[in-house]
């Protein structure tokens, strides 16, 4: 019952990221994930990856100790290490799909060799491990099948592919930690250190002897089997000097660095590198040094789960939490990356459940779940048992499975459902400023600017106003509104309700585009009365619709340009823009736009004599756009990367 | 084309036009600038805007773009050399490599190549000093540089650009500050500043050093295949030399029908065993 109800909970996470996976590879990082242009790495690397490598140490440790050291004590747990190894090693793989933008070209590693990058050398080492892995582990497989010498050959190669997968780990799991010398600006200086290769191995061993510790207390748990507790005292000793070794270096590297200082700086981060050295060394290391704690299950238990979680810590530390005061990047990961993750480690673990109770993994026979063990109890009134005897196990795991995949598709967020949509920048509300109001030169409208009385005086024809500052569009631009002049020009008082008729609940004021519907769109210049007058009453229709069989629309007329021949000369820049049908001038905006500027950028590519180059920057008009002004008044959407 | 080519760009010179953007923006119908949920900040750099004009108080603009480092930390930690940098200078990009690790991303010491985070299919953007379309004829030089109205930008060979800056600087030592951004930071920059603000911000960090960010990684990779070779002698050794050992040890136990020592004795014990346990296994 204990297998079914952990299989049923494995089966719900991969459920969920089974939906998530598919929305990840088809609509891409930026909507599923938290990553940023500052943040490029997140969970999927420092979980995935870094941890799900270091958590498979137990493999290369174990492996080595019986077979190199010829420590056969230990052999009852190198194949579930091995075996766990293994899967962590396929789980890293598939975190780095997930990771990976152009997962499809992976194999470009293998072909275009790049000796100085540190990627480039965990990627082949993660490689041939992993073959070597599936190789060690093969036999077990191979036990129960008929290819005798196969298994055989594999057997005798046993030796030298431990001794070869101790290479290979030895190099990866260091270089992991080069991964991040590259990165001395991003990383904390607590956590940046030359020597983070040298920590990442000797924590890496620390954490494979913890994580077989634990996992085979959870496999005797889940099984009902006999804890190995003499033989898990010992490993616990054993992680309990390379804990030591790793406290020493971490704290001797601190000191030798001169960086001791940070220690108490009373920084977040030394915080967090207190509680990261508590939990992944020193609590471990008091509970693993003494006998006592040693050689009782709740001591080992403590101390494995605090490795394993201290050591996480550590990897997330480096990963990606100590860069956040260099980079000062906000990452919180997604749910959909969390998800995908746990996805990953739950497939592992259903894979490695399926090796345990299909294979000789464990010294003594796992106790299979016989189909026996949910029989349905006997319907009462029929005394017959209304399933069939293998059914239940199956329905709850492929229920699970559905319900987590239903809730997760519920779950995700529109950018995936609808396609993703630019996010709309923060609009506030109208906010009170003072600006200048200058007489035009023509028509005697007022001209309105921004106007900084700390740096400026006050022009001889201006004067202070006030003004509203409007968020006009959600792209940052501001409109300044003279609200008196509004009132004034609409007949005082009385026009209030013009804009401000908020009669019903959550009706808002009247927007600007309701009134100044002319801004943007296009212009009817055609005016037809006009035209029929000018041209002789109703028997100038012809001239225009010339065939009397058709509608008479604005389409089957005439092009303007019939008449109008001095429209659109040759060569001209205007007729260039003009839309097909030659009835309508463009908007106020577009004609600026499309014509003016175009015009004057093409005058102003000479060689200067007659150009206006100015006339064809935006500042020449837009001349209220004082981009410091318009950013203070603006809503508070920018946060400034540094302190200056 | 001779030399390493280059960018110098004067901080007192920019008006803060960005020219220079749109001019980018043309050349690579890069389109308009959108805030995503993972860029807050529209005016910063991003897939679609490969430089931008970061204004600074007291009404003084900082173009920033890619610095085309003379040794770039994005092309040494690439494992499948999508990122190169080409003997003229710039350091290119080539999407049909790229495997998106997005390593270049974190190892940039400014924080440079951005990323398509919309596109199923993603690929990393950033300046690569219209390096084609000068090669082939389209351009004479950087979209930018010939777009800038002030000539606060311009193009030229690293030395002669390097030449100028000092001149400018010793011309008009009350305007600047006495240093040319990029001459030696982290091993040299292909894109130069000289300015009359601290430029400092532009980094991760205030201070980044002249050391070269390969350089710091070397190390540990150089070691990389005398740790492997010798965790493998010393492996096979041990092995031979524990195995051996036991085996005297069990011998003599044998002979002598005493205990020599405490391990031989547990030796001893297991021997049995483990010779079980493979007896076990090859039936």
């Amino acid at each position: 019952m204990k297998v079914r109800i952990v299989k049923s909970i494995l089966w719900f996470i991969v459920g969920a990221a089974a939906v998530v996976a598919v929305a990840r590879f088809a609509c891409g990082l930026g909507p599923s994930t938290a990553m940023t242009d500052t943040t490029p790495w997140g969970f999927w690397i420092g979980f995935d990856v870094l941890c799900g490598v270091a958590l498979a140490a137990g493999g290369f440790v174990i492996a080595g100790t019986v077979y190199v050291f010829h420590r056969d004590e230990y052999h009852p747990i190198v194949r579930p290490a091995v075996l766990t190894a293994f899967l962590g090693y396929v789980a890293v793989v598939g975190g780095l799909i997930f990771d990976l933008g152009l997962p499809w070209n992976i194999w470009h590693m293998m072909i275009h060799w790049q000796h100085h990058s540190a990627l480039f050398e965990v990627g082949w080492c993660v490689m041939l491990y992993l073959t070597v892995l599936s190789l060690e582990f093969f036999p077990v497989v191979l036990e129960k099948s008929p290819f005798n010498k196969l298994y055989k050959v594999i057997k005798k190669l046993t030796l030298p592919l431990v001794i070869v997968g101790i290479m290979l780990s030895t190099l990866h799991q260091s270089s992991l930690g080069t991964l991040f010398l590259i990165m001395p600006f991003r990383i904390h200086p607590l956590w940046y250190s030359p020597i983070l290769p040298v920590l990442f191995f000797i924590s890496a061993v620390g954490l494979g002897l913890a994580m077989v510790c634990l996992e085979s207390l959870l496999s005797s748990w889940l099984y009902d089997r006999e804890v190995e507790l003499p033989l898990l005292s010992k490993l616990a000793r054993a992680a309990a000097w390379v804990l030591g070794l790793y406290f020493v270096l971490r704290i001797g590297d601190l000191a030798v660095r001169g960086e001791l200082g940070y220690l108490f700086e009373g920084t977040w981060e030394s915080a967090l590198f207190f509680l990261e050295i508590s939990i992944c060394a020193v609590v471990p290391i008091v509970l693993f040094a003494i006998p006592r704690s040693r050689t009782s299950l709740p001591g080992v238990a403590i101390g494995s789960v605090c490795v394993v979680a201290g050591m996480i810590l550590n990897r997330l530390d480096v990963g990606g939490i100590a860069t956040i005061t260099a980079t000062g990047s906000g990452y919180v990961p997604s749910w959909m990356e969390l998800v995908v993750s746990g996805g990953v480690v739950s497939a592992a673990a259903l894979a490695f459940l399926f090796f345990v109770e299909n294979f000789k993994v464990y010294g003594e026979e796992i106790r299979k779940p016989r189909p026996d063990d949910y029989l349905p109890e006997p319907d009462p009134a029929f005394e017959t048992r209304l399933a069939a005897p293998w059914s239940p196990a199956w329905r709850h795991y492929s229920m699970a499975f559905v319900v987590a995949a239903a809730t997760a598709f519920a779950l995700l967020p529109d950018d995936i459902i609808n396609g993703a949509t630019p996010s709309s920048n923060p609009v506030e509300g109208p906010r009170l400023t003072h600006a200048l109001e200058q007489p035009g030169a023509k028509n005697g409208y007022a001209r309105i600017s921004l106007f900084d009385q700390a740096r400026e005086t006050l022009p001889p024809n201006g004067k202070l106003v006030d003004v509203l500052v409007l968020d006009a569009d959600r792209d940052g631009r501001l409109v300044l509104f003279r609200h008196e002049r509004h009132k004034e020009l609409n007949g005082g008082e009385e026009s209030c309700r013009l804009c401000h008729h908020m009669n019903r609940p959550l009706d808002r004021a009247t927007s600007c585009h309701i009134c100044h519907s002319d801004m943007f769109s296009p212009v009817d210049t055609f005016e037809h009365n006009f035209h029929v007058r000018k041209m002789g009453g109703n028997d100038a229709c012809i001239q225009c619709h010339t065939d009397p069989g058709e509608v008479k629309s604005r389409l089957t007329a005439v092009s303007c340009l019939e008449c109008h021949d001095q429209m659109a000369r040759d060569g001209s820049i205007i007729g260039s823009v003009d839309s097909p049908v030659l009835d309508r001038a463009p908007g106020y905006m577009d004609a600026m736009h499309g014509l003016c500027i175009r015009c004057h950028e093409e005058q102003g590519k000479g060689d200067g004599a007659g150009a206006k180059p100015p006339l064809a920057r935006c500042e020449a008009c837009h001349d209220e756009m004082e981009p410091e002004l318009m950013r203070e008044l603006g809503p508070k959407k920018h946060v400034e990367r540094k302190e200056e | 084309m001779s030399g390493k080519m280059a960018i110098l760009t004067d901080v007192t010179r920019c008006t803060g036009c960005e020219e220079c953007v749109a001019a980018c923006k043309r050349t690579y119908d890069l389109g308009k600038d959108k805030p995503w949920k993972w860029q807050n900040d529209i005016t910063d750099l991003s897939a679609t805007r490969w430089t931008t004009i970061i204004n600074k108080p007291g009404g003084r603009h900082v173009r920033k773009q890619c610095r085309h480092c003379i040794e770039p930390a994005c092309v040494s930690v690439c494992p499948v050399g999508a990122l190169s940098k080409t003997p003229d200078g710039p350091v290119v990009y080539d999407g049909d490599l790229c495997m998106g690790c997005r390593y270049c991303m974190m190892s940039c010491p400014y924080g440079i190549p951005r990323y398509t985070w919309l596109e199923a299919v993603p690929f990393v953007r950033k300046c690569v000093l219209c390096h084609e379309k000068i090669g082939s004829g389209e351009l004479e030089q950087p979209a930018c540089t010939a777009a800038c109205p002030e000539q606060a930008t311009i193009y030229g060979t690293r030395d002669d650009l390097l030449d100028e800056a000092h001149s400018r600087i010793r011309n008009n030592p009350d305007r600047y500050i006495d240093r040319v951004w990029g001459k030696h930071e982290v091993g040299g920059t292909n894109v130069l500043y000289v300015s009359d603000i601290d430029l400092s911000f532009l980094g991760w960090k205030p201070e980044l050093g002249n050391d070269s960010l390969p350089s710091k990684t070397w190390p540990a990779l150089r070691a990389v295949p005398g740790v492997f070779l010798g965790m493998g002698a010393v492996m096979a050794s041990a092995c031979w030399f524990i195995g051996r050992r036991m085996k005297v040890a069990a011998d003599a136990a044998g002979a002598a029908g005493g205990a020599p020592t405490e391990e031989a004795s547990a030796t001893e014990e297991e021997n049995p065993e483990e010779k079980s346990n493979n007896e076990v296994q090859a039936k």
